[in-house]
């Protein structure tokens, strides 16, 4: 059975922080895993502030179900047709989460630029797998001044397996809070890495 | 982030609301979310309003994240 929108964001969300906050994670991962529980997770998904944007995303682009797959890959991975920058006075919005996880760290307590970068989602090659582990190149969000970017130099860091059993070396995989989700194809990698790097510009342009 | 940031809502104006930061008031846009009232408690990011939440979800995040003091 292919994946459902339900179960790819249940994959995204459950391991971060709104849904430990909220004790969802156990629920929320056994859907992911194994479809367990459909009602409530659903209920869980639903008070997630990424349902917010699920349902921003699905309404601008005239999709009735905000769980549609169509519409959870735009938000978590990017969709040039239906992730479309939202104006207001001077300000614009990106309803793509590594645009949406950009904040203003310093205006905040509690936020620090690596909780930013464990929640940004990463794609990266698979450069070694150990037991539940796979090592991936990862290149980090970081800040200089007032400004984020990607580091050019990657480090090797493990993230848990995940989601994406079976991945070999040199397969490029997309994480999120340190786990594995999904193996991409080379050509939605680098779309997704091309997105990110727009969605920080962005962000750096409006802080300016 | 996937924990976005909490405001009170303190007017609502015709496509924008004036909200408190904790430290200070910013108006945002609302064109994305409709039927909020003064007094609310709403997500916020990058100057939108995205989404109304109850003053025990904004309690629970302020817990984690505040404003800090302007100095």
């Amino acid at each position: 059975m292919s994946l459902t929108g339900e179960q790819l964001g249940a994959r995204f969300s459950y391991n971060c922080w709104t849904s430990r906050i909220k004790g969802l994670k156990n629920l929320l991962e056994g859907f992911a895993r194994h479809g367990n529980n459909y009602e409530e997770a659903i209920k869980a998904l639903q008070k997630l502030s990424s349902f917010a944007w699920y349902e921003i995303i699905a309404k601008r682009n005239g999709i009735d179900n905000p769980f549609d797959i169509r519409v959870v890959r735009a938000y978590w991975i990017g969709d040039e047709n239906l992730v479309r920058p939202i104006k207001s006075n001077g300000n614009i919005l990106l309803p793509f989460h590594n645009f949406t996880v950009l904040e203003d760290i310093h205006r905040y307590a509690g936020i620090t630029v690596k909780d930013i970068d464990r929640c940004k989602v990463s794609v990266a090659k698979v450069c070694g797998i150990k037991e539940n582990q796979i090592d991936v190149s990862h290149r980090a969000l970081v800040q200089r001044g007032e400004e984020f970017s990607l580091t050019q130099n990657p480090k090797i860091i493990s993230i848990e397996e995940g989601f994406v059993e079976g991945a070999k070396a040199e397969d490029w995989v997309i994480y999120h809070e340190g786990i594995a989700i999904d193996v991409l194809s080379r050509k939605e990698a680098l779309a997704l890495i091309r997105r990110t790097k727009k969605a920080v510009k962005l962000f750096n342009q409006q802080q300016a | 982030m996937c924990l976005s940031i909490p405001v009170k809502i303190l007017q609502v104006k015709e496509n924008t609301a004036i909200v408190d930061l904790g430290n200070k008031k910013a108006e945002m846009a609302t064109q994305l979310m409709s039927g909020i009232k003064e007094g609310d408690y709403c997500l916020v990011s990058n100057g939108f309003i995205i989404k109304k939440i109850s003053p025990k979800e904004a309690k629970e995040i302020f817990n984690i994240i505040k404003p800090k003091e302007e100095k």
